[in-house]
């Protein structure tokens, strides 16, 4: 219990660290909220009629007090370019990241894990280097080219699923049928990094004496390596997916950007083009909460994973 | 790997086998990529078979002249230079099923309140739910009128005094009563309020507002003000919304703006898409869609696969290559609309505080030095007129006939000569990174500055540093395009000394003459003069003006052109039921 009570503190003050430098950041960076909502029509009149309705004139103490107060509250206050409440921006955008974490993760699993197994237990022959050749195939393509490639292969010329958007307001056939392709652009190429992540633990628990044992044993192949080489091999495979996930909850920006799909990461992207602090503050602290929720369930699946961990 | 375990591989494959499997399955997921142009579908077959389009017809704006234009199917204008003339389907579809109209932006909503309108996307959808005082109609060639919509008006032979009658019987969305003056005169005074920060405060600044009765106001001016219902009135502050329910709205206004447009709000996704209904009780001309639907943040590639498959109807490209790609490859289900003329003229201006750019010759020199017409015609496939001075062809009071400052190499570097110029001066100029066009058109021009031997040094900076810098006029050149709707909007706003921040002066009372000059003729000859002086001056190079590309699927009637000019009437646009 005190062990977790330590975590939820050192995880309040990380974020608290990080909200607070990215609120010295947003400030310090040059351009200034208020003359790109003006755009063109900018006067230093207008920019400072606006600056003072925002409490952007306030000196900088002043305003981290207000964003310290905001912060504890939960309510980051309104976002700038959207004129409605930041949270409601987000609640409006998360469940669709999180539909696309979650399916990504899952082509990641089915795609990657299987391929590092092939790979490592069919070690240098043909099957090890074209599953290998396909996970450096995955890593070498740029995110956005792969997925215009899936676009143009499979909603154009094929016309299997749909072109852009999320099927948002539609039903769940569609909303799956628009999240194919972008799971598959976003976890094909985690998928790469996780098969060689896999082959690479799989082969060195293979060498391991009691995998030799239970070969001795007489242990069906298949047996030896789902029951105990595998899940020895899983720590891990699963401190890279939870990475993954963790980079996915924030950094889907690419696949939401070319499927034209509402998202956190694009939001978070056109949130600090524009300097909207505010929005971009809590997207940023929606984000330290996610990964470090992410890391903290990772930790505690090390220990089903492989028991030995528990006993440490 | 050691060396016993790499001798065991009985079936393993040589490192140029690995290679030449590797390529192999790069090539053919390259080639594949590379692959011929989409066949048309069974569908799109079937349906070129069918009859050809009927005419496109614009209905006159209620209240103006009965003049019908009626043009031929597909032909944006004689100048465009591709549309795909293409059958139509019927757009009956199927019994009893709706009507959607879906459009991307590359934007979301950011706001419904009129005196703070600043972007194309707010601008678009405010044009559906509310209505103006009187609203553009296009009469082409080239020529712009502004009919009554909510109001006829009188304007006084000064042009100070402007008296508006207003339409009775208008009702506002959702039983928020009917119109009255006193919803119009809330409008102004919110404009004009300086809490709210108007870009448009300027526009009612001076004006005293008088509600004569229910359904009468006047707005006087001490100064004569002609401009104000092209200027004002039927642009972004010229919307009229339910006062009342405005003010009870307060910072919810976004999700429930009430105005009396052909249709109404519905509801709003943040980031994702907004909806408006059709407005049973609409006044004017009903829509002939139920809905439209707005998807935002659509990507220009995306958005073009989708609208040549039927996922969204409309979108506007803002790449002028990605635009030029798809005018000269037209895909058999889009047709490809630009606007009549240039609608943004691109300069960039000098600014006259720094070294050497206060100098004419200097100035004059790197004018010369563009071949205007080149960038229009290489860099944008024709999809951009040049131009000479800071007017776009479609405005009011456009003139060709301007001191020019045709493509010279030559004398240009002659001219830096006599001025002095020393062969390392290596100016900056700046433009903004997310504006594609603005972009490449600097790229450009900075190539042909580098052939005189002037090494100007592109910034291409992110939108918040750039208006920074803009503001405080922190830069050698300032790169970019500006859309207004009356030439003196765009003269006071880049070239009154009070304005401008190059440190130009010279011709405060040009524009203030021709902004107060009641007669339109004379209006016009003082704008032809005005460009020309400015010219000559040579604040700024002027170099094309930029248009508006628009792709539509085939299935959408009744959509004639993508030019502001040619405007979307957007009640006179049908699809398919489905």
């Amino acid at each position: 219990m005190n062990h977790v009570l330590q975590r939820l503190f050192q995880s309040i003050l990380t974020i608290f660290g990080a909200l607070t430098i990215v609120f010295l950041v947003l400030r310090l960076t040059p351009g200034d909220p208020t003359a790109i909502m003006l755009g063109d029509y900018a006067t230093p009149e207008l920019v400072a009629t606006l600056r003072a309705q925002y409490g952007l004139d306030q000196p900088l103490p002043v305003q981290y007090l207000v964003f310290l107060k905001n912060t504890v509250t939960l309510n980051f206050g309104q976002s700038l370019s959207q004129k409605t409440s930041s949270m409601a921006v987000i609640k409006g955008a998360l469940p669709y990241t999180l539909e696309i974490a979650v399916a990504a993760m899952i082509v990641t699993c089915l795609i990657g894990i299987p391929l590092g197994v092939i790979a490592a237990l069919k070690r240098n022959t043909f099957a090890d280097f074209a599953s290998m050749a396909i996970a450096l195939l995955g890593i070498a393509t740029p995110g956005f080219l792969f997925a215009l490639l899936l676009i143009y292969f499979f909603s154009f010329k094929l016309g299997w699923f749909p072109v852009q958007g999320a099927g948002e307001g539609e039903g769940l056939v569609s909303r799956l049928q628009h999240l194919a392709l972008p799971a598959l652009a976003l976890g094909f190429q985690s998928a790469a990094l996780v098969a060689r992540t896999t082959r690479s633990a799989l082969l060195a628990v293979l060498g391991e004496d009691y995998i030799r044992t239970a070969h001795a044993k007489g242990l069906k192949a298949t047996t030896v390596v789902r029951a105990h080489a595998l899940r020895a091999a899983l720590v891990p495979i699963l401190a890279v997916l939870g990475l993954f996930f963790g980079q996915l909850l924030g950094g889907a920006g690419v696949a939401e950007i070319v499927f034209s799909r509402p998202g956190l990461g694009k939001l978070l992207v056109n949130s600090i083009l524009l300097r909207d602090y505010p929005l971009s503050q809590a997207l940023i602290a929606v984000f330290l909460v996610g990964v470090i929720g992410v890391n903290f369930i990772t930790d505690t699946l090390y220990g089903f994973a492989d028991p030995r961990l528990r006993q440490r | 790997m050691n060396r016993s375990q790499s001798d065991q591989r009985p079936r393993g494959l040589s490192r140029r086998q690995f290679l030449a499997f590797a390529s192999t399955t790069a090539g053919a997921a390259l080639l594949a990529a590379c692959g011929a142009a989409p066949e048309p579908t069974a569908t799109t077959v079937a349906q070129q078979a069918t009859a050809a389009r009927p005419p496109t017809q614009v209905p006159a704006a209620v209240g103006g002249s009965a003049a019908t234009i009626t043009r031929a199917a597909g032909t944006a204008s004689a100048a465009t230079p591709v549309v795909t003339p293409i059958a139509q389907p019927s757009t009956a579809g199927k019994p009893g099923g709706t009507k959607i109209l879906r459009v991307g932006v590359p934007g979301d909503l950011t706001q419904l309140d009129p005196a703070l309108l600043n972007n194309q996307t707010d601008y678009q959808i405010s044009e559906t739910i509310f209505n103006y005082i009187g609203r553009y109609t296009y009469n082409p060639p080239l020529g712009n009128q502004v009919n009554p919509e909510l109001a006829e008006w009188e304007v006084s032979p000064d042009a100070k005094t402007f008296t508006f009658h207003l339409k009775k019987g208008v009702k506002f969305h959702g039983g928020n009563g009917e119109l009255t003056a006193e919803d119009v005169r809330a409008g102004w005074e919110h404009i004009k309020d300086q809490k709210t920060a108007s870009p448009y405060r300027n526009d009612f600044l001076d004006a005293t507002i008088d509600v004569l009765d229910p359904n009468t106001i006047r707005a006087s001016f001490s100064r004569p003000y002609p401009a104000f219902i092209t200027a004002a009135l039927a642009f972004r502050p010229g919307f009229v919304v339910a006062s009342k329910a405005f003010a009870a709205a307060g910072d919810k206004w976004k999700t429930n703006p009430i105005g009396s447009g052909p249709f109404m709000f519905d509801n709003y996704q943040p980031g994702t898409s907004l909806l408006v209904k059709r407005n049973p009780d609409y006044w004017g001309t009903k829509p002939k869609v139920d809905q439209i639907l707005w998807k935002f943040r659509v990507d220009d590639r995306a958005a073009i696969l989708a609208v040549a498959k039927g996922e969204l109807d409309e979108y506007y490209i803002a790449d002028p290559d990605i635009a030029n790609n798809v005018a000269k490859n037209p895909d058999p289900n889009v047709r490809f609309f630009k606007s009549e003329s240039g609608q943004s003229p691109w300069s960039a201006s000098f600014n006259q505080k720094r070294p050497y750019l206060s100098d004419i010759r200097v100035r004059q020199a790197l004018r010369y030095a563009i071949d205007n017409n080149a960038i229009a015609k290489e860099l944008f496939g024709g999809l951009a007129d040049p131009i000479h001075s800071f007017l776009p062809p479609f405005m009011f009071g456009y003139s060709d006939n301007v001191t020019r400052f045709e493509y010279n190499p030559n004398k240009a570097k002659q001219l830096l000569k006599d001025a002095g110029v020393p062969a390392d001066w290596s100016p900056s100029a700046m433009t903004v990174s997310a504006l594609v066009i603005s972009r490449r058109i600097l790229e450009a021009v900075a190539s042909y500055w580098k052939d005189i031997g002037v090494n100007v040094k592109v910034d291409i900076i992110e939108q918040g540093i750039y208006n920074q810098r803009s503001l405080s006029g922190d830069y050698d050149m300032n790169a970019n395009y500006i859309s207004r709707i009356d030439p003196d909007q765009i003269a006071t706003a880049s070239f009154r000394s009070t304005t401008n921040r190059n440190g130009y002066t010279g011709v405060d009372d040009l524009i203030d003459g021709a902004r107060a000059e009641p007669d339109p003729a004379k209006r016009a000859l003082l704008y032809r003069n005005l460009q020309d002086k400015i010219s000559q001056d040579s604040p700024a190079a002027f170099v094309v003006a930029v248009s508006e590309h628009l792709i539509v699927n085939k299935r959408v009637l009744g959509e004639v052109g993508a030019g502001w000019q040619e405007r979307h009437d957007w009640f006179n646009l049908d699809v398919p039921a489905e």
